[in-house]
């Protein structure tokens, strides 16, 4: 797949990475997560997205519906730290990937 | 007599990827979402084992900080607190759940149920749930009993040229090549633990623990005398717990048959509304009655102290389980090989060994090259 760059305000993309963290928790700085993003093939982004949605289902199995929102939270922020360490990147970047802003074969510049 | 003392390390070095922390954490995550989980042996809904490490790791961020300083309520946890802040606070930015080592979250749930106010027994039962899922993990569905098929056949010829060895792994790696024998000085996948052993003097009691917990034998190993904690002085304490106990209760049984005054006294215990006074009461009973029984010790302790000649320690890290370099150090040993993988745990060994490295018996060989002429 051909690999082009899309440009992103600082606006969208600040917006992007705090959803994730919402999820992700991390520390992580933001442009070393966008590195990262940036570094993962478009089947990488692909394959966390599909292995997240998996999760996901488990998820949804396993979690009684009475549970609150922060049980289910936390269980995103889990199953995020689990792909992040099969893929040795950070939780956020793995969220980033679930949630992206441009298509897979592209990378972002933030202008 | 010659020694040898192994870790984790074999292990890693025969299967580079399923037995390092970073694994061994995240199998724990993973396996909460298997269909066959033991939920009746570890916990009723596995996603509560899941989220509570992972609400433990944020909580590790505050511990880091310095937030946690207050709850630790004894030196042993103050130094656990200590050495994780060291290993952890310069990575706090990318740190994730896999990168803590599993024995550390035990620290986090013990600050957190100081923080919270949480006592035993849900301290314990929390604590125990978290440490079977850590066996349940190393296991690996019996794999990690398979590596030795891995062994070349000089590292074979290797480990049966020691009189005994010890180690610090629970599984029956190195048992199955060698017939000298081997001490599993932390406990071994295949000895059920005190409580769960119906000939223990523990279940000898009128309340013995058995009659409450039925051994499902599919998961013996998650029964096991395994022990796993964060810090070595509580293994330590446990190690030794044993024979502390038995030197006690001889001398309680001697004094119940020879002095009619404790034999009342003793006898009256039995009769105390409380649990453990009462227990101990049967148990000099017991032992007056039965000599023979004792608490059993597995974990070998006294014969790591009394060794002599020479040991080589193979593949354990020096920057866990000070306990077993302390007993070394004052053992009386000849001489000492460390198998290093750098230079800095070389000077930390130096640390830990002070007096065998003055008296010129403490030795160092790279283990990179060590396993280079036994493939």
């Amino acid at each position: 797949m051909k690999i082009k760059y899309v440009l992103k305000s600082k606006a969208d993309f600040q917006k992007w990475v705090t959803i994730g963290n919402v999820f992700a928790k991390s520390l992580c700085p933001v442009n070393e997560a966008l590195k990262q993003y940036n570094n993962l093939t478009a089947s990488q982004r692909m394959a966390i997205k599909k292995q997240f949605s998996e999760y996901d289902d488990i998820r949804r199995q396993k979690i009684p519906k009475e549970e609150n929102t922060y049980a289910w939270e936390m269980g995103i922020m889990v199953d995020v730290n689990i792909l992040a360490c099969e893929y040795d990147i950070d939780p956020l970047t793995v969220v980033l990937c679930i949630n992206p802003i441009c298509r897979p074969n592209e990378k972002i510049m933030v202008k | 007599m010659k020694h040898l003392l192994v870790g984790n390390g074999i292990n890693i070095q025969f299967n580079s990827t399923d037995y390092t922390t970073q694994q061994i954490v995240l199998r724990i995550l993973k396996n909460c979402d298997r269909k066959d989980f033991p939920s009746h042996i570890i916990v009723d809904f596995p996603y509560l084992l899941k989220n509570y490490l992972g609400q433990l790791f944020l909580e590790a961020r505050d511990v880091i900080r310095g937030q946690y300083d207050q709850y630790a309520n004894c030196s042993a946890e103050r130094a656990s607190l200590v050495s994780f802040r060291e290993q952890y606070a310069s990575k706090i930015r990318t740190l994730r759940m896999t990168d803590i080592g599993f024995e550390d979250y035990y620290l986090l749930h013990d600050l957190c149920c100081h923080k919270t106010g949480t006592v035993n027994p849900d301290q314990f039962y929390v604590r125990e749930a978290l440490r079977i899922s850590y066996l349940f993990a190393i296991y690996n569905d019996e794999k990690v009993n398979e590596l030795y098929r891995l062994y070349p056949e000089k590292f074979v010829n290797y480990l049966r040229q020691f009189d005994s060895i010890f180690t610090t792994n629970y599984d029956s790696n190195v048992d199955s090549v060698v017939e000298n024998p081997v001490y599993h000085i932390h406990g071994q996948f295949d000895k059920l633990a005190a409580v769960y052993d119906p000939t223990s003097f523990r279940n000898q009691l009128p309340d013995a623990p058995i009659k409450e917990h039925e051994v499902d034998p599919q998961y013996f190993y998650l029964y096991s005398n395994a022990l796993s904690t964060h810090c070595g002085e509580y293994k330590e304490f446990q190690v030794k717990q044993y024979s502390l106990a038995n030197s006690a209760m001889e001398k309680l049984a001697a004094a119940y048959l020879k002095d009619e005054h404790i034999k009342a006294d003793v006898d009256n215990w039995t009769k105390d509304t409380n649990t453990i006074t009462a227990n101990m009461g049967y148990a000099v009973q017991m032992k007056a009655q039965h000599p023979e029984l004792t608490f059993t010790d597995d974990y070998h302790f006294e014969k790591l102290c009394n060794i002599t000649g020479e040991l080589v320690i193979l593949g354990l890290s020096p920057w866990n389980d000070f306990h077993i370099f302390e007993t070394i150090d004052k053992s009386k040993i000849d001489a000492c090989t460390f198998y290093y993988f750098s230079e800095e745990q070389c000077e930390k060994v130096r640390s830990l060994l002070p007096i065998t490295n003055q008296r010129g018996a403490l030795h160092f060989s790279s283990v990179q090259e060590f396993w280079r002429t036994v493939r």
